[in-house]
């Protein structure tokens, strides 16, 4: 939801006139998020000039002109008040009846859907899910900006028949639901131009009781824990936040496919003596639990290119250095350094992980060598993050950059691409025949890791 | 053999209850006090004063607040600063808000 359309929401509540100034490549999801906030009258100035396109050279005329006139009018004189929205269904009543096909159509025709067939989402099926947990259908886990509607055990459940899951299930969805309803985790963001799509991170006992699949293809659908979780809570994000290409509240670029959700192979980060990375998230040993993150962008597979006589981990990891490290977060770590927050995360092979244990060469220090290997100027995050407004000194002094982004004043001087060592997560996964890396990241603070105990 | 028919319900949440209203709107700026509030992007900081000035030339009692004032809503801290604005707005005796820039 665009943030200027918050503000403006929470200043109108508290009885202050307001006027959002929105580029007219906004104005159809900032008046969509302005219905959602039930104040569909919100008045907007809406201006032509295209800043991506022209950078700071605004069009003076309209700015004087037809811009101003909005303004004025918008905070001046009577405004319209549109007639509240009529009734909608409760939870529990029957809004359909019909074939497969039939309701297929009709969830399809609501924007109900994802593009796949939908199990029909009978009361039967909903309340043997529901027979999975002792929690209330009514408790409601969050309200989900954009469309502000409740997130509650029961539609969590709707959710998961839809997307055909077991009812065992159930149990693991409520966890990710949680983690969607954190603050931390931003959802409000969801509809933003980048896209990011939810990645859901299992650990713990659960992996082997619902059998997921942490193997060969952990990322691929197939295993039906790990699709149809990856997938219910993908219709969340459409039937409870309310994000819909179509309507135009969500600005989505060119999205991502659904992701399934990862499980990670805790048997070999076990007999590595490595912590899981449940564990690290802050999970007990033994301890069920999810990490929900946003994914915007995913990296190749690297693997080893260099077997000579000087071969080490480090020259392994050269390609995921160079490929995920410098080039793709090279480019996308200006957004890190304007909000100082950014989570991206490696997942490496079980075969990785055991080569890299052999050598002495832990997590931690995966995390180390990234961070210190991964470095732009600071004259090029000024130049990539204009539009948004980066300044580097002035994020240093606020506390939000560490001191090592403001060591001198010279454009060129060195940065890190990655804002923390220790907010690069590492997961343990995959098939076992070569030694393979992939890396993941989110958008800066959007999406941010949230992680909860299965209960 | 007749395919079988399936009942189903909504899978969209429910949305509370909500009556509000947009602020009412003084006749006019002339004398009103006016915040501006700021995304801190899409160059806001060229925009604000252009429209500082036009406000100035078409209401010459208009006082303006400027941007600086309020933080950045789009921020690390976005939250924080944002629930702090409507009584950061009252202590500051504000009438009117134009907020920007761009989403």
């Amino acid at each position: 939801m665009p943030a200027v359309l918050r503000a403006s929401a929470a200043i109108e509540r508290a009885g202050i006139p307001t006027v959002a100034v929105i580029g007219r490549v906004w104005q159809r999801q900032a008046e969509v998020n302005a219905s959602y906030l039930n104040l569909p009258d919100l008045p907007m100035a809406v201006f032509q000039t295209d800043l991506m396109r022209d950078g700071a050279a605004w069009d003076e005329e309209e700015l004087h002109g037809t811009l101003s006139d909005q303004i004025v009018s918008g905070l001046t004189g009577t405004v319209a008040s549109s007639a509240a929205a009529g009734t909608e269904p409760a939870p529990r009543e029957i809004v359909a009846t019909g074939t497969f096909d039939e309701i297929n159509q009709f969830f399809d025709e609501r924007l109900w859907g994802d593009g796949y067939p939908v199990v029909p989402p009978t009361l039967a099926r909903v309340d043997a899910m529901l027979e999975h947990t002792d929690r209330d259908p009514d408790e409601v886990l969050g309200i989900l900006p954009a469309e502000l509607r409740q997130l509650t055990v029961w539609s969590v459940a709707v959710s998961g028949v839809m997307a055909g899951c077991k009812p065992e299930h159930l149990p693991v969805l409520l966890a990710a639901a949680e983690c969607l309803a954190d603050p931390e985790y931003r959802i409000e963001d969801f509809g933003t131009a980048p896209s990011w799509e939810p990645l859901l991170i299992v650990s713990g006992p659960v992996i082997d009781h619902l059998g997921f699949n942490a193997g060969a293809a952990a990322m691929r659908p197939g295993r039906r824990a790990n699709t149809a979780i990856g997938r219910a809570l993908r219709l969340l994000c459409t039937n409870v936040a309310g994000f819909r290409t179509e309507t135009g509240s969500d600005l989505a670029g060119f999205g991502n496919p659904i992701n399934v959700a990862l499980a990670e192979d805790e048997q070999t980060v076990r007999e590595i003596g490595w912590a899981t990375y449940g564990e690290e998230r802050g999970l007990a040993a033994g301890e069920s639990g999810v990490t929900l993150m946003g994914v915007i962008g995913t990296s190749p597979p690297t693997l080893q290119t260099y077997y000579g006589p000087d071969a080490s981990i480090r020259t392994d990891l050269e390609p995921l250095v160079d490929v995920f490290g410098r080039g793709m977060c090279g480019w996308w770590t200006f957004t890190g350094a304007v909000f100082g927050r950014w989570h991206p995360l490696v997942v490496i092979s079980p075969g990785f992980a055991r080569k890299m244990a052999a050598e002495g060469f832990g997590k931690d220090d995966l995390r180390q060598h990234l961070y210190d290997e991964c470095r732009t100027t600071a004259a090029k995050l000024e130049r990539d993050g204009e539009f948004i407004g980066i300044d580097i000194a002035k994020n240093v002094k606020a506390g939000i950059l560490p001191a090592t982004y403001l060591e001198s004043d010279d454009p060129q001087r060195s940065v890190p691409i990655f804002v923390r060592p220790d907010w690069i997560g590492v997961v343990v996964a995959g098939g076992d025949v070569v030694s393979l890396q992939r890396g993941l990241m989110n958008n800066h603070q959007q999406g941010a890791p949230v992680t909860r105990r299965i209960r | 053999m007749s395919e079988q028919h399936y009942s189903v319900v909504t899978p969209v949440g429910q949305k509370p209850r909500d009556d509000v209203t947009l602020a009412a709107r003084p006749e006019t700026l002339d004398g009103k006090r006016v915040a501006e509030v700021w995304d801190y992007m899409f160059y806001g900081d060229s925009a604000f004063p252009l429209l500082r000035d036009e406000l100035r030339q078409r209401y010459p009692d208009v006082e303006i607040v400027e941007y600086s004032h309020f933080g950045n809503i789009h921020g690390p801290d976005e939250n924080e600063v944002v629930a702090a604005l409507p009584d950061e707005l009252r202590r500051r005796h504000i009438d009117a808000v134009v907020l920007g820039i761009g989403n």
